[in-house]
């Protein structure tokens, strides 16, 4: 992706040095951040290798502790144990909170974790906090990750030799351009330059297709086309794609995801071990913290072994006069996350309805990330896909960032004696992108997975006669209703020579290039005429910077329709 | 021309502005043939401007040698082979064009339609435009 307006400067500075040096190529880096894990890896000139920390770790926790000064993360940090993770002084779960507001579930979700998460639900930023030395120092998603990705780069720096810049980074599918934005700020505030950000199972589906190019190489495979679902699920995200692969290009047929990860097994499960657990802990008072860090160990370490046997004792005090002392199934668990298996399992199937692909002319199926030790979860997969076996070609908890650091080294135009990186991932939108029209309908403009660089265009029109100004509200989403979507940003076209309602053509035209900007624009046509009657609007999306839960109901109240536009009924 | 409009990316995408469309239609399409040599042959046997001269395949071509053709044309035009040079306008038109000869009910009306053209373009000057060919400017 292009870097934000306020690294432009550098940026250029940077195209420069490229160009001189062009033989010597920076190969980008692959990071994946996870939920609770990341990794960062990079093409070594002839296959892709993990990047390990002074711990010899390739899997690094994700969290940041504010204990003294200076915070410190988990790449450098070593823990002496996973209860000082959750004494309140660090914060982890930002790649679930980066970008939301405080009406979001998912925010509401994360108020038990064991730091503060604050919520006004009047659409703003969620206030988020360590606990320092008993005060409440506030933070924020984007600090917390861009202080870990300093690490991060710092690690591979030392271990390269060499300044690290470019990056690709594996993000969840169901992020909003919104939430990227603030992803790419981050990572600006760390020194780095996203020159893709990748979903998930695509970076999977790429490792999927040099896989297979491999295995034409080493004539083992045909070079028919292969079709791969594949299913990518940890602790925030639950993820999944279609692709189709032949010849090294791999088209991406339909993408879906949903924030839905491991923590929602978790929270569940705690839940249920404690059932008034969220109350106990709701004055998030020291010893409070320390006891709902006790529980979420005892009731990780309770899953974990579930993935494994089929019944775990849980005995855990947790200091307060409480003490759980359970014998749990596998049974219990999976009907406890019911519902979590059943929004997974739609996820799915939705994904294979979109990519319009039977499942019998499925190649492989693929179930990756840290949820995929889960027996129900693999159950699930291949019961929709009616699959006995699972594709065995991948590390589950490395094949994100390894596809990562595949699409640095192809996008950083390194190219292999062996043809090894003679790879192309044709992607496709993960959400649908509109405007507000017809009332308060979302009208897509380009539907979701529309392949990219995608160019679509809609004509509208004014609602009433004279109508001189039309507002244009973008959105990004699924749902019918306007307000239900994300707001990417909004734009007032003016000037509009008086003329009966339905006459002026308002043409909305969106642009999404290659690496995922997303354009709109917009001009105004009267009949009889060829030219725009007044200059075309180019926005750049999203412009919502903050408190966008706001803007869409201050717009309404202070516009109500009079600056409405409907959709052209297409004449024949 | 482009000068006219300030700015380029405006001009392209809002085809009924911009009555120069066609010209650098051509344009573009005679760079594509001097680019892929290889597929001169293909193009010779393609109705002139249909959706087959844009995948360079025959009219008769399998479904399996229109998706080979894309995957082998993908590899040239897509922004992320071509560099930065490029805006993804070749690549959408090659798109456009297999995502109607991939479907096969898609790919007959347009067969149908293609003659229908052939027809007509004996009696009018102006070939009918279509949102394949019209949305890619």
């Amino acid at each position: 992706m292009a870097e934000p307006a306020y690294t432009v400067a550098s940026d250029s500075e940077t195209t420069g040095e490229g160009k001189s040096s062009s033989a010597f190529p920076e190969i980008a880096i692959g990071i994946d951040i996870g939920t609770s894990q990341c990794s960062v890896a990079i093409w070594n000139g002839s296959q892709v290798e993990l990047l390990k920390n002074t711990r010899n770790q390739k899997l690094m926790r994700s969290y940041v502790t504010f204990k003294d000064e200076i915070p410190s993360g988990g790449v450098s940090n070593q823990l002496s144990h996973e209860h000082e993770m959750l004494s309140g002084a660090a914060i982890f779960n930002m790649k679930r909170l980066i970008g939301r507001v405080d009406t979001d579930p998912v925010v509401h979700a994360s108020k038990n974790l064991p730091f503060l998460v604050q919520t006004l639900d009047i659409g703003v930023r969620p206030f988020i906090a360590a606990l320092v030395n008993n005060v409440w120092r506030s933070t924020t998603p984007e600090e917390v990750l861009a202080i870990f990705l300093v690490e991060l780069r710092i690690m591979a720096e030392i271990q390269l030799k060499r300044p690290i810049r470019n990056v690709v980074l594996s993000i969840p599918v169901s992020l909003s351009r919104f939430q990227l934005t603030r992803i790419e700020r981050a990572c600006a505030m760390a020194g780095l330059h996203v020159l893709r950000l990748m979903p998930e199972p695509t970076a999977v589906a790429l490792l999927y297709a040099q896989q297979q190019q491999q295995m034409i190489h080493d004539n083992m495979g045909s070079g028919s086309e292969k079709i791969a679902l594949v299913f990518n699920m940890g602790a925030g995200y639950c993820d999944v794609v279609v692709t189709a692969t032949a010849g090294g290009v791999s088209q991406i047929k339909a993408l879906a995801g949903s924030a839905t990860g491991g923590e929602d097994l978790l929270q569940n499960m705690m839940r249920h071990l404690l059932p008034n657990s969220e109350k106990l802990f709701s004055s998030h008072s020291i010893n409070e913290i320390k006891s709902m860090g006790l529980l979420r160990v005892a009731t990780q370490d309770a899953i974990h072994k579930l993935s494994f046997q089929e019944s775990v004792q849980i005995d855990v005090d947790l200091g307060n006069g409480t003490r759980i002392c359970k014998v749990v199934n596998r049974e219990e668990f999976e009907e406890v996350n019911q519902k979590i298996f059943e929004k997974c399992e739609s996820v799915t199937i939705q994904c294979l309805h979109d990519a319009k692909v039977e499942i019998d002319d499925l190649t492989d199926v693929i179930v990756v990330g840290g949820c995929s030790y889960i027996p129900k979860i693999r159950n699930l997969v291949k019961s929709v896909c009616k699959r006995e076996e699972l594709y065995k070609g991948m590390n589950p908890l490395e094949a994100a960032v390894c596809g990562a650091a595949l699409e640095g080294a192809v996008a950083s135009g390194i190219s292999d004696p062996f043809g090894s990186l003679d790879l192309l991932t044709i992607q496709a939108t993960a959400l649908g992108i509109g405007i507000r029209a017809n009332g308060n309908t979302l009208v897509p403009i380009i539907p979701r997975n529309t392949t990219m660089p995608a160019r679509k265009e809609l004509i509208f029109t004014t609602v009433h006669d004279s109508q001189t100004d039309v507002l244009i509200v973008v959105y990004e989403g699924e749902a019918e209703k306007a307000e239900d979507n994300h707001l990417l940003g909004y734009f007032k076209i003016m000037g509009i020579p008086p003329a009966p309602k339905g006459v002026p053509e308002i043409n909305v035209c969106m642009d999404i290039d290659a690496s995922n900007v997303l354009r709109v624009l917009a001009g105004v046509i009267l009949p009889g005429s060829q030219q725009p009657v007044v200059p075309v609007m180019e926005v750049r999306m999203p412009t919502v910077d903050d408190g966008h839960g706001w803007c869409a109901e201050a717009l309404h109240r202070a516009y109500g329709s009079t600056l409405d536009v409907v959709t052209v009924q297409k004449k024949i | 021309m482009c000068a006219s409009l300030s700015s380029p990316l405006a001009a392209r995408p809002i085809s009924n502005f911009s009555p120069i469309s066609r010209l650098r239609k051509t344009a573009v399409a005679s760079f594509k043939s001097a680019t892929a040599t290889d597929n001169n042959a293909a193009v010779a046997l393609a109705v002139a401007g249909s959706l087959y001269e844009t995948l360079r395949v025959e009219r008769t071509a399998s479904l399996n040698e229109i998706k080979m053709a894309y995957r082998s044309l993908a590899k040239v035009y897509h922004p992320d082979a071509m560099g930065s040079s490029s805006d993804g306008t070749d690549f959408i038109e090659i798109r456009n064009a297999y995502a109607t000869l991939s479907d096969p009910t898609a790919r007959a009306v347009y067969d149908m339609s293609l003659r229908a053209r052939a027809r007509r373009v004996r009696t009018s000057v102006y070939p009918t435009r279509r949102w394949e060919t019209d949305q890619c400017w």
